[in-house]
């Protein structure tokens, strides 16, 4: 249930109300200063932060029955392309959050926001006209769990790297490894083998 | 920033509008909610020259094409209705008709629309 302070519920429920209920919207890209806009058309000052009035627009949240994570399209003006450049100081335009505030313009002084969302940008488009965020869940939701596939007779570190643990002498002498318990044994690395030897399996198993 | 070009000032009437920020949700009770969108209320202006000088017409002419670049750029513009300064660009394209030939002791002269709104 969304729970609005005394002072908006008294403005929301006002038959002709003199506030408007800007979008305050944070886009904190790695390595710069985040980014804080409204789609107001004027500057605002909230929680001691200066929100810049910036044409934006917010799609409506798409959700679907098939499973999908909820997302969002958040398009914002690239006429003068000032936040591309930021996007492209940091390498692209995804995986760093994104904050949708709701405040009311009379009552700037109240640091709570009435509606607050936190997103993570999954992907990012851009043209003359618009930079378009898409907005979704967090990325534990997108995470494999478990991370690896357990597999009977195949490691899957990386052939060198810290978990496979084999001295560089060794790589030398063999520089590619097919990732097999054989392939380890050869190495005498078998103790750090990542593969799952112990995973049943019906039949005579032997190692290639 | 820029400001505007000094020509003569526009003739009478000058047209002033207001945005409107408002909101309105008419309901089956018979009454209209309303809220305002945004904090602000931004203006427009329409201004005309019924004869504008030729050398006029060659300042302005520049100012639009070379300062302003159309309504791409703001300039600083004295609000005859208030005197104040205020911050405008061009709104639509100025409207520009010529009215009168040069001859022997006539100037040529221009008849000039324009509109501005406030940034």
């Amino acid at each position: 249930m969304l729970n609005l302070s005394a002072a908006a519920i008294l403005e929301k429920n006002k038959v002709a109300g003199d506030s408007a209920w800007p979008v305050l919207v944070e886009i904190q890209i790695p390595g710069q200063d985040p980014v804080r806009v409204c789609n107001n058309n004027e500057n605002l000052t909230w929680d001691g932060n200066t929100w810049i009035a910036f044409p934006f627009e917010l799609d409506e949240m798409q959700e679907s029955g098939r499973g999908e994570i909820p997302s969002v399209a958040l398009r914002v003006s690239n006429v003068t392309q000032e936040i591309q450049y930021y996007i492209e100081q940091a390498g692209g335009g995804v995986d760093f959050p994104v904050i949708l505030r709701v405040v009311n313009s009379k009552h700037l002084d109240i640091t709570t926001p009435e509606l607050e969302l936190d997103f993570i940008c999954t992907s990012c488009k851009y043209d003359a006209y618009w930079i378009t965020f898409t907005l979704g869940g967090d990325a534990k939701l997108t995470r494999r769990i478990p991370e690896r596939r357990y597999l009977k007779d195949f490691c899957p570190f990386q052939y060198g790297g810290i978990e496979c643990g084999i001295p560089a002498s060794t790589k030398a002498a063999y520089p590619t490894c097919a990732k097999t318990l054989a392939q380890c044994r050869q190495r005498s690395n078998s103790t750090r083998f990542g593969g799952e030897p112990g995973i049943p399996l019906g039949g005579f198993y032997a190692s290639a | 920033m820029a400001n505007w070009p000094n020509i003569a000032n526009p003739s009478l009437p000058i047209s002033e509008k207001y945005a409107d920020p408002a909101l309105r949700s008419k309901s089956d009770g018979g009454y209209t909610m309303t809220r305002p969108r945004y904090t602000r209320v931004p203006r427009t202006w329409e201004l005309k020259w019924p004869a504008m000088s030729h050398t006029d017409y060659q300042t302005f002419s520049t100012f639009y094409t070379g300062t302003a670049i159309g309504g791409s750029v703001s300039f600083a513009w004295a609000c005859p209705t208030d005197g104040a300064s205020k911050t405008v660009r061009f709104a639509s394209e100025p409207k520009a008709e010529i009215i009168a030939w040069t001859s022997a002791g006539n100037p040529r002269l221009w008849a000039v629309g324009v509109t501005l709104e406030e940034v």
